[in-house]
């Protein structure tokens, strides 16, 4: 098929579009629109748009979520959930609990709890301690309290010994002779030349 | 006025609505009779809009009185003419689509009965039958955008400058949105035409 060929083809499908889209509306259209209006109830809930309310409800929830984040960040410490104090208890130097667990001695705690608990119990600053000397410290603690470890028996820490006396003796700077040039000529003076 | 305040049988004069907050606001018959200016004016393109999708004059006239129902509720942010055929055209549309959409299975059905050639002469019956199943088959291949923009320009002998505006849309988008129906209706009759049995 040609473009011409296409073209008019396309021509006479809009001709035939324009000829099915003249339809005149029914003599009785308005009678009847003003029938479904006043068939339609009128609305009387919700009062206000919907766009309105669903904003309304987003802005409850969101207070609602923050009141109750906030709510459980300030809790005591006493009402955290059983299983989630032990790095507290190593942090605090509380007496661990008897029951042994074959899980971990560190439970890795979400930072909140942390925060919480410096919060709620300790005035100190949270103190940073990379993952490998917290556990250290733990297993230090946890030993020495069951009693493998005596602290009397571990190796004094090394002692640096004191400095020696530094006697400082001051500089002896000879004094330079510094010739006297004649630049009009003249010869220097006997014994004050360079040596 | 009196007359006119009560073109609308059990609505008090004063009952037509602000469109966003839902409150009932002061209007006077004025407004009464600019909806129905409004309801003349547009009457036949509503009507059109929707028998573009529909075809079928009952569902179309249906559609078209939902529509201007529900601008009747909101009129008070529609009484601009030109906002109000642009919000009309772009409801109705979605109005015809979506009864479309639920009743394809009846329309199917209807269309079937409808090309059976039931006048004296069978062979002109049955050749328009043929057309007009050719011409719907290519419309209703064309995506929406693109359908729109050929619907309301053969409507009313639109212009691109007045479909940009029932649209709400640039000049030269609809420009380039003609073009681009245009030649796909061109391959839609291409393939029609190589093969007739569709």
């Amino acid at each position: 098929m040609s473009r011409e060929q296409s073209r008019r083809l396309v021509d006479e499908l809009e001709r035939d579009l324009r000829q099915a889209l003249t339809l005149e509306p029914s003599a009785d259209f308005a009678r009847q629109v003003r029938a479904r209006i006043e068939r339609t109830p009128r609305r009387t809930w919700p009062p206000v748009d919907m766009p309105w309310l669903a904003a309304a409800a987003a802005v409850i929830l969101i207070a609602l979520a923050a009141w109750w984040q906030t709510a459980r960040l300030a809790q005591p410490l006493d009402r955290v959930p059983a299983g989630t104090t032990a790095a507290v208890d190593v942090l605090l130097e509380r007496a661990p609990e008897p029951a042994p667990s074959p899980k971990p001695d560190i439970v890795v705690r979400p930072r909140r709890m942390v925060r919480a608990a410096s919060l709620n119990v300790s005035p100190e600053p949270e103190v940073i301690v990379p993952p490998d000397a917290a556990r250290a410290l733990a297993r230090f603690l946890r030993l020495t309290r069951s009693g493998a470890v005596n602290a009397d028996q571990l190796p004094a820490p090394a002692s640096s010994a004191p400095p020696e006396e530094l006697s400082i003796v001051p500089l002896a700077v000879p004094s330079i002779p510094v010739p006297v040039i004649d630049i009009l000529g003249g010869a220097a003076p006997s014994g004050a030349g360079p040596q | 006025m009196q007359e006119s305040a009560n073109r609308y049988p059990g609505l008090p004069a004063r009952s037509l609505r602000s469109g966003d907050a839902g409150v009932f606001v002061s209007a006077d018959a004025g407004l009464e009779r600019e909806f129905e200016a409004r309801l003349q004016e547009s009457s036949a393109l509503a009507v059109r809009v929707a028998f573009s999708v529909l075809r079928q004059r009952q569902d179309a006239e249906d559609v078209a009185q939902e529509a201007f129902a529900k601008a009747y509720r909101r009129f008070a942010s529609l009484r601009d003419p030109e906002v109000f055929r642009r919000w009309i055209v772009r409801v109705t549309w979605r109005l015809a689509i979506d009864r479309w959409r639920a009743d394809r299975r009846r329309r199917a059905r209807e269309e079937v009965a409808n090309v059976e050639p039931v006048a004296a002469d069978a062979e002109e019956a049955a050749s328009a039958a043929r057309r007009a199943a050719r011409l719907w088959e290519c419309i209703d291949a064309l995506p929406e955008k693109l359908r729109i923009v050929i619907v309301l320009s053969a409507i009313e002998g639109h212009g691109v400058q007045e479909v940009a505006g029932l649209l709400d849309i640039p000049a030269g988008t609809v420009k380039s949105r003609l073009f681009l129906a245009r030649r796909a209706l061109a391959e839609k009759l291409r393939c029609l035409a190589n093969n007739p049995e569709g």
